[in-house]
């Protein structure tokens, strides 16, 4: 479904953040990316989305090149747009309707769903916000915000889910309901996390990004979540003076997961 | 459909307020929104009252004095002016708690687009200054001179501009990935 | 400036409604043809700066404080178009969001602060590229402080003479321009001087990040 060819991404006249990925992800898979601030996650993520386009090598989704060109293609932009949704980190840069019911059913009504209506409902409930439904959504709080924001997505039943850092600000019962969906859902997903707890959930495969921006580690999450020094490395693990009842001492560890 | 009613009766409201120059009429009107009001009456009353304090005090003793003095003062002039501005300002908190502007303004895309990424943005860019204000607060050890002032006002205006170039970045991206510039 | 509803004669406030929209028309003439990814969110964006930027507290001498116009910097990095239309819906959202009022004098306010002042600065922007442009600069940004604020008290000290009973008592705002013009100039003299600084400080940052317009 995904096939990244030793892609790169760098900014005019600015640093490479993203180098020399090659990747695939099939439907249906469920991938989560970590690695340490500033690795080129979310860049990761928008070039997926077709928001920011490969400096190198190429990107195809579907066996197409995705390219500026071709999202200026309106029936294949469309397709691409329904099939594949973002989730940014920071959900305010999403929300531009009147109403959490218009923003759930924006992109419903953009496909002439003639279900809207019931749609919107159904994921504003399973997302808990169907009492925020005629509020405006820069009234909300944050948390709150995120879940519209991920209804609004969800909604379009999308084919490839691309979430970034997905559970923060999500309150433990969102994030539960959450982390329950993405495992049962037919869609590829593709998470990006801080949280070594959520890669373990999530089980399957896990992409470790290093601060150069290429993949350290392309394999089983339980695999890479028992070597140490790889987490080290790519600084997901720290090492601090801490207690166990009477003595003290430091060592890599984390606090999210065991 | 309903807030653009209630919008377009403020409207409404408002150019009438404004042609009605006998006190009695509009001490009756704010009595009428005050009622209109219900449990939120008191409140807007209160949060009226204190909006509208400095100014017209200010308005209203530099009448008295200049009145005064040109032996020309007219009493009901201050009723007119402070009842006018009462019942102008409870009518446009009265319509702010009532209405989601942006639905009101659902007519043009555009605007209703505008008013709620704005609205989104200025929430974020409040929390900004005001973190940017507590946190000089509690490292100043003494009282801050104009110089430390001077540079937390800068440093707010500067946060301000990155924050908005990086969002203006981000909110670009997030409706293109939501479609909303396709055809 | 912020005036409360209720100090400007509708006779003043609509046509003044009239001759904004006509200026709104031509600022969003180009916009129209290009709502595209970028026009709207940086419009978006631009407006919650100019609400933010009357935020940030300018420390004037004595130990006070002013609010900071503003309109400076956004002529300065957005042009008057954008800067117009940016600060007229901030006025439209500070009168119907967030309860602030001013709604009548919504059209004064976004015609002097919005389109003057940011004109103005525009002008002012011309000598950017000059060998010694901060003179240039500091004028056109303390003159954007200063002929807004001057339009504003003329516009309400007309307000007597606009509107007014039989008998001469007025019923809008009472003073004349003698009275307003220096109650509400002078005080914008200091903030004029103030904001200059900020302005130039503001000006020199945006340069060194490449925001300015060539």
């Amino acid at each position: 479904m995904i096939e990244l060819d030793q892609v790169g991404f760098s900014w005019p006249d600015g640093p490479e953040v993203l180098r020399d990925l090659t990747l695939k992800v099939a439907p249906g898979e469920k991938l989560v990316v970590l690695g340490a601030n500033g690795c080129g996650k979310t860049t990761l993520l928008k070039l997926l989305n077709g928001l920011l386009f490969a400096t190198a090598g190429s990107y195809r989704y579907r066996g197409d090149l995705v390219s500026k060109q071709l999202l200026r293609t309106t029936p294949w932009a469309n397709r691409f747009r329904r099939e594949t949704v973002l989730l940014f980190q920071h959900p305010e840069a999403m929300l531009f309707n009147p109403t959490v019911a218009d923003e759930i059913g924006y992109g419903l009504r953009q496909m002439e769903s003639g279900e809207s209506d019931r749609l919107i409902l159904q994921w504003a409930e399973r997302l808990g916000v169907q009492a925020l439904l005629e509020k405006a959504p820069y009234s909300l709080s944050g948390g709150e915000k995120k879940k519209v924001a991920l209804a609004a997505l969800l909604a379009l039943e999308p084919r490839c889910l691309l979430l970034d850092e997905p559970i923060a600000n999500l309150d433990p019962r969102s994030s539960g309901w959450l982390v329950d969906h993405l495992l049962s859902t037919e869609a590829a997903v593709i998470v990006t996390t801080h949280n070594l707890s959520m890669a373990a959930e999530l089980g399957e495969r896990c992409l470790i990004m290093d601060e150069q921006g290429s993949i350290r580690f392309d394999g089983a999450v339980t695999r890479a979540l028992a070597d140490m020094d790889l987490l080290q490395q790519a600084n997901l693990v720290h090492r601090h003076h801490h207690r166990h009842e009477s003595f003290s001492h430091s060592h890599p560890h984390v606090h999210d997961w065991e | 459909m309903h807030d653009r009613y209630l919008l377009l009766l403020y409207l409404f409201s408002v150019v009438v307020v404004t042609l009605i120059h006998q006190p009695v009429y509009l001490l009756l009107g704010v009595l009428a929104v005050f009622l209109l009001s219900g449990s939120l009456g008191w409140r807007l009353l209160r949060k009226a009252v204190v909006s509208m304090l400095l100014f017209n005090t200010a308005v209203s003793v530099g009448y008295l004095a200049i009145a005064l003095m040109r032996d020309d003062f007219r009493a009901d002039y201050l009723l007119l002016i402070n009842s006018r501005v009462l019942l102008l300002v409870m009518l446009g908190f009265w319509l702010s708690a009532r209405i989601n502007i942006a639905n009101a303004l659902r007519f043009s895309s555009t605007l209703s687009f505008l008013t709620t990424l704005a609205a989104g943005q200025i929430r974020l860019m409040k929390r900004l200054i005001s973190d940017y204000r507590t946190a000089f607060e509690s490292r100043c050890v003494n009282r801050p001179n104009w110089r430390a002032r001077s540079r937390l006002a800068l440093a707010q205006s500067e946060a301000l501009l990155e924050h908005s170039h990086h969002a203006a970045t981000e909110i670009s991206q997030a409706m293109r990935s939501r479609g909303v510039f396709d055809d | 400036m912020h005036i409360p509803d209720g100090f400007i004669a509708p006779q003043v406030y609509l046509p003044a409604y009239l001759v904004a929209g006509g200026f709104w028309a031509w600022a969003g003439r180009d916009l129209r043809q290009r709502l595209d990814e970028e026009t709207i969110p940086r419009l978006a964006v631009i407006s919650a700066l100019a609400y933010a930027i009357g935020m940030v507290m300018l420390p004037l001498p004595g130990g006070s404080s002013g609010h900071l116009v503003g309109i400076g910097i956004l002529g300065m990095l957005f042009g008057v178009r954008l800067a117009f239309l940016a600060y007229s819906l901030v006025l439209l959202l500070q009168a119907l969001l967030f309860g602030a009022g001013g709604i009548t004098a919504l059209p004064v306010n976004a015609l002097a602060v919005g389109l003057v002042g940011a004109s103005v600065m525009t002008l002012g922007m011309r000598w950017q590229h000059h060998r010694n442009p901060l003179p240039y600069l500091a004028i056109a940004a303390f003159l954007t402080v200063v002929i807004p604020a001057l339009l504003i008290a003329l516009v309400l000290g007309l307000q007597p003479a606009i509107a007014h009973r039989d008998d001469g008592t007025p019923l809008f705002f009472p003073f004349g321009p003698e009275v307003v013009v220096p109650a509400i100039l002078l005080p914008h003299l200091v903030i004029g001087v103030m904001e200059t600084l900020l302005t130039l400080a503001v000006w020199r940052y945006a340069r060194t990040r490449g925001w300015l317009d060539a």
